[in-house]
Parts: C-alpha cells; sequence; structure tokens
C-alpha cells in the first residue's frame, strides 16, 4: 500500500470513527470560562506584583501574544457568505429571490440586483474575494422566453454581508444566452458557453477581466471520433488552465466500429486564454472512469484552483443508490475520495453541485425524486444545513 | 465580558464547533476531553478575535491554541482512571458492534504515533489542510509537516495487525 493509498483508506477509517460531537460547544459556555480565566489571571497577576515588589523587581503587565504569520493558503473554513438564486416559498407568491446569506445564520445580509434594465439574474459563481453573476434578458415569444443578451457583472460581500453595486466586466456582453459560467479564483478570467442551438456545438469563450480580449475555444471531432460538445467550463486558479466537460456522441452519419463514444468526457487545455480546438487537449476523464455508464451520470464537473483535482456531482448511481459530491484527480482520472453521498434508493431531484474556487467546500442540494431537498454545505462528510431549508426553492448557490 | 466582534466569534463557533471537536476527538479519543478542548481553545482565543481576525485566518488560529493546549494538557496529565459521575459507555443507536470496531480501529492507528505525529497526520488527513496550512498551525516548516507525515505513515506501515485493518476498511 503506497502511501497515497494509505492517506485515503486513513481519511475514510478517521471519518467513520469520528462521527458526530454527542454535545455543541455554546457560546454561553465559552463566555463561563473566559470568566474564570480572567478572574485568575487577575488573581495570579496580583500576586506576581506582591512577589516582585518584596524582592525589588519589576515585571511587565502586558501578555505576551501568539506568533501569528500570515501566507496565501487555501482557507481552512468556508466562506462567510454565499449567494442564493432561487425563489420565495410563499404560496400563490413564488418570486426570485436572489441574496446574498450568513453561512453561520442563513441570515440575509443583502441583495443581489443586476443593474442592467430588464434583465434577471440567471447564474452566479464567485472567486476568491467577489461574486460574478450573468445577467440575461428576453422576451416570451410564443409563450417561450428567448434571450436577447447576456452580460457579467461582479460585485463583492462586505465584512457584514451587505453586496456592493455589480460592475459590467470589460468584454462580456454577448448577444443570446450564455451557460456554464465559470471564473478563476484570482478573478483575473471569466469563461462562458455561448451558442448550441439546434444541432449546433457550443462555442466556449474565455474573457480576461481586466482587457476583455476574448479567446474562443470550439468543440468537435474526438480522436475516438465521437463528438464532443462542451457543456460546463471552468479554469483553474490563475486561469491558465481551462476544462470544459461535456456531452460525447457519435454522429450518425459514422461507419459502423469509427466511433466509440465516451458519453460524458472532460478536456483540460492551456493556455486557457490561446483559444483553439478543446479536442487537441488533454482527456482528463470520462464517464466510464466515475462509474457504470449504464447506472450513473455526471450532473456537474469543474476543475479546482489548484489543477490537480475536479469536483464531480454524480446523479442516480445504482452501485451506492444516491447522489455524492466527490473528487477526481485531474492526473489519473480517477476518484479520489468521495465528499459526500446521499442515499434516495429510487429515484432522484437535483439541483445543484457547486463548490468554493478551491474546491474545498461543497454545496450541496438535491434529494429524492419527491419532498423536500437538502441544501447544505459538506464538512468532512456531514451535511450542514443551509438556507433555505427545503433545497427546492434554491435554484443554484455560490460561494 | 468581550464585546469587540462578539457577533462574528458567535458565527464562527455556530459554524465550525462540530469540526474542530472531531479534530479534538482524535487527538484525545474522548469526547467529552474534546469538547472541553475545543471550549478551552475558544475561550483563549475570543479576548483577541479582533486582532485574529484582521491579521490571521481565525481557523487557523484556534486550531493552533487548540493543539498547543493539548500539547500541554498531554504533558501535564495524569494518565491513570478518570473520575466520572456517570457510566462512559452509553447505549448508541445504529451497528453499534461495527461503529465500536471502527472507533477501537482508528484509536489503535492513533496510538502508535507520538504526539507531534499524531497532530500532523489529523491535520492531513481528516482536516484536509495542505501542508502549508499544516506549518502554519505549528508554526514550523513546511519540510518539518513533509518528514513528520512520512515518519507516521512509516511507523503505522511497520504495524502489522494495523495495516491488516486498513486493509479491512479499504475493502
Amino acid at each position: 500500500m503506497n502511501d497515497e493509498e494509505m492517506e485515503i483508506v486513513l481519511s475514510k477509517l478517521f471519518s467513520t470513527a469520528v462521527g458526530d460531537p454527542p454535545d455543541h460547544v455554546t457560546l454561553s459556555g465559552i463566555r463561563r470560562q473566559v470568566v474564570r480565566r480572567r478572574v485568575i489571571k487577575c488573581a495570579t497577576a496580583t500576586a506576581a506584583v506582591a512577589l516582585a515588589g518584596s524582592i525589588g523587581l519589576t515585571i511587565s503587565a502586558n501578555a505576551a501574544s501568539p506568533t501569528v504569520t500570515t501566507s496565501p493558503v487555501a482557507p481552512s473554513a468556508p466562506p462567510r457568505y454565499y449567494a442564493e438564486l432561487g425563489i420565495s416559498g410563499e404560496a400563490n407568491h413564488h418570486s426570485q429571490v436572489d441574496v446574498i446569506r450568513s453561512t453561520a445564520t442563513g441570515a440575509i445580509t443583502g441583495k443581489i440586483r443586476c443593474p442592467w434594465a430588464k434583465s434577471s439574474v440567471y447564474d452566479a459563481t464567485a472567486s476568491t474575494g467577489a461574486f460574478f453573476i450573468n445577467c440575461s434578458r428576453g422576451e416570451l415569444n410564443g409563450g417561450r422566453p428567448t434571450l436577447d443578451g447576456s452580460r457579467i457583472y461582479r460585485f463583492t460581500v462586505s465584512g457584514s454581508g451587505h453586496a456592493s453595486r455589480p460592475v459590467l466586466v470589460p468584454g462580456t456582453q454577448f448577444a443570446g444566452g450564455i451557460g456554464g459560467l465559470g471564473v478563476s479564483a484570482d478573478g483575473s478570467e471569466v469563461v462562458v458557453t455561448t451558442g448550441g442551438t439546434g444541432s449546433a456545438l457550443r462555442t466556449v469563450v474565455v474573457v480576461n477581466t481586466t482587457t476583455g480580449a476574448h479567446a474562443t475555444w470550439t468543440g468537435g471531432i474526438l480522436p475516438s471520433g465521437a463528438v464532443f460538445n462542451p457543456e460546463q467550463v471552468s479554469l483553474t486558479g490563475n486561469g491558465k488552465v481551462l476544462a470544459a466537460f461535456g456531452r460525447v456522441h457519435c454522429p450518425k452519419t459514422a461507419a459502423k466500429g469509427t466511433c466509440k463514444s465516451a458519453d460524458q468526457e472532460m478536456i483540460e487545455v492551456s493556455p486557457a486564454s490561446k483559444g483553439g480546438s478543446l479536442v487537441h487537449g488533454r482527456e482528463v476523464f470520462q464517464q466510464s472512469w466515475i462509474g457504470k455508464t449504464s447506472q450513473m451520470y455526471i450532473n456537474a464537473a469543474f476543475i479546482n484552483a489548484s489543477g490537480k483535482t475536479a469536483t464531480v456531482g454524480v446523479v442516480n448511481d445504482a452501485a451506492s443508490s444516491g447522489i455524492w459530491a466527490g473528487v477526481v484527480s485531474v492526473k489519473t482520472g480517477r476518484v479520489i475520495k468521495v465528499q459526500y453521498l446521499l442515499t434516495t434508493s429510487n429515484g432522484f431531484s437535483y439541483r445543484f453541485i457547486t463548490a468554493d474556487p478551491t474546491g474545498q467546500f461543497v454545496l450541496f442540494d438535491a434529494g429524492p425524486p419527491r419532498g423536500a431537498l437538502v441544501n447544505g454545505w459538506v464538512d468532512h462528510g456531514h451535511l450542514v444545513h443551509l438556507k433555505p431549508a427545503d433545497g427546492n426553492l434554491a435554484d443554484t448557490e455560490a460561494w | 465580558v468581550v464585546d469587540a466582534g462578539a457577533e462574528e466569534f458567535a458565527s464562527f463557533v455556530a459554524a465550525r464547533e462540530g469540526a474542530l471537536q472531531r479534530t479534538a476527538w482524535l487527538l484525545t479519543c474522548d469526547w467529552a476531553l474534546a469538547q472541553d478542548l475545543v471550549q478551552t481553545a475558544l475561550a483563549k482565543s475570543w479576548p483577541r478575535w479582533d486582532r485574529i481576525t484582521r491579521r490571521d485566518d481565525p481557523e487557523i488560529y484556534v486550531r493552533r491554541v487548540m493543539l498547543n493546549t493539548w500539547m500541554t494538557w498531554r504533558r501535564r496529565s495524569w494518565r491513570g482512571e478518570r473520575a466520572s459521575e456517570q457510566v462512559p459507555e452509553t447505549p448508541a443507536p445504529g451497528d453499534l458492534a461495527a461503529e465500536v470496531a471502527t472507533r477501537l480501529a482508528a484509536r489503535q492507528l492513533l496510538a502508535v504515533l507520538t504526539d507531534r505525529q499524531r497532530t500532523v497526520l489529523v491535520l492531513r488527513i481528516f482536516d484536509d489542510l495542505s501542508e502549508a496550512q499544516v506549518a502554519q498551525v505549528l508554526d514550523c516548516a513546511v519540510g518539518t509537516v513533509k518528514s513528520t507525515m512520512s515518519q507516521a505513515l512509516a511507523k503505522l506501515r511497520d504495524q502489522p495487525h494495523l495495516v491488516e485493518l486498513m486493509e479491512r476498511e479499504a475493502r
């Protein structure tokens, strides 16, 4: 057993062994202890001064503070606030609710509004320190909505949870709708998919958020003969590597034996700002590497900031009877860790599985085919519930 | 007692006390001690909360306080029986035998390690902290974290019955 395998087994063993704490540590308990510590400290200080006086010494009353260093490392706690795009739960009065909520309390601390007239928030994602939203507007044509334009805006959230006024990201005014919104952790690049109506393949557009410069990537025919059509797009922390996850299918015109379809696949290309054809990129994983293709489907897949791992959301997995979020090695394409498994047995209902830029803190909203869905973030295999309590009311969340 | 940053501190406690208790359990193998350890670490951190949040990642700071406190307790602790007004083992729901076996396996694994090795292993593997973060928590060099981790894994590998346990867990 090598070190990596050993670490995986140990992680599993520790998670299983620990379980849930029987009691909570409460603020009142901490407060009592703080008071007790202060009383003891005062008594000790008085005694020390008396002793020092008696032997003619002086002492400093300054308590030494621990050495504190700061370095640019990944966060060890989840983000304090998250963006929720959802609907109100009031009967017969459903309306769009786009808000910032506190992770700890679920309280709404800010509201998200599109500054572009007549547009609505369609999607949200986050870099380290900023949120990015896709504001689209459209019209109803024969009862069906048609989007005639989309723009990406950026905003920040203050320490008390207020959202700043969104600012248009240069180079992000698109005709029609966009999908698959992603952003690098440093906020230097955003990526979207455009087009894809009818039989046309989607185009991936990477935009430099400072200059507005575009790089365009296209799908196409893979060496296996199958067609790759990108759906979800993501970037590594510095925006250098682009990962495109999409469907793979054999064209109807392919002769028998000349095409092998992987169903779903992730491809990475670098540098993302160059543009070109995605089919010349490196294959990160195929659906069959994650599970039996007849028994499961990958609903979410995005590369993490480090570029070493990707997060996947798998649904309807017959092998595990449920929905799970996990980490896949970008190097080997194999599942390293299942972060959270929700057993739904027969069928499922899915809203979203997303994560912070580092991929450490997964947001999970899914459940059984009927009834309430769970909405929360994954903490060492445990789900910490978020608001809204009924996941049906949230369309997506980002942090 | 402490008013500055009280709201922020309360949010931190609500969000992170569970995770801190789990880490503490892996260090102490005792829920009561784990709870005491977390409460003590938070009580030590609260009076400095404003300064901590300005200068550092608060969780890194609290974890550092927690680990230093635990090391101090370990040095002082009397390793004999502990007085308790309740029977420590209480009935638990679910597959008790399997849970106890897993918990014992984890305890056996951790027991063969030194305090330092156990700390590094728990922070790296259970808390999923990077080597740089572990170094920050323990206030040591990244190289020290790597070598301690390597020594811990080598020590575990030398325990034949423990390797067997891990292989069973892997299946």
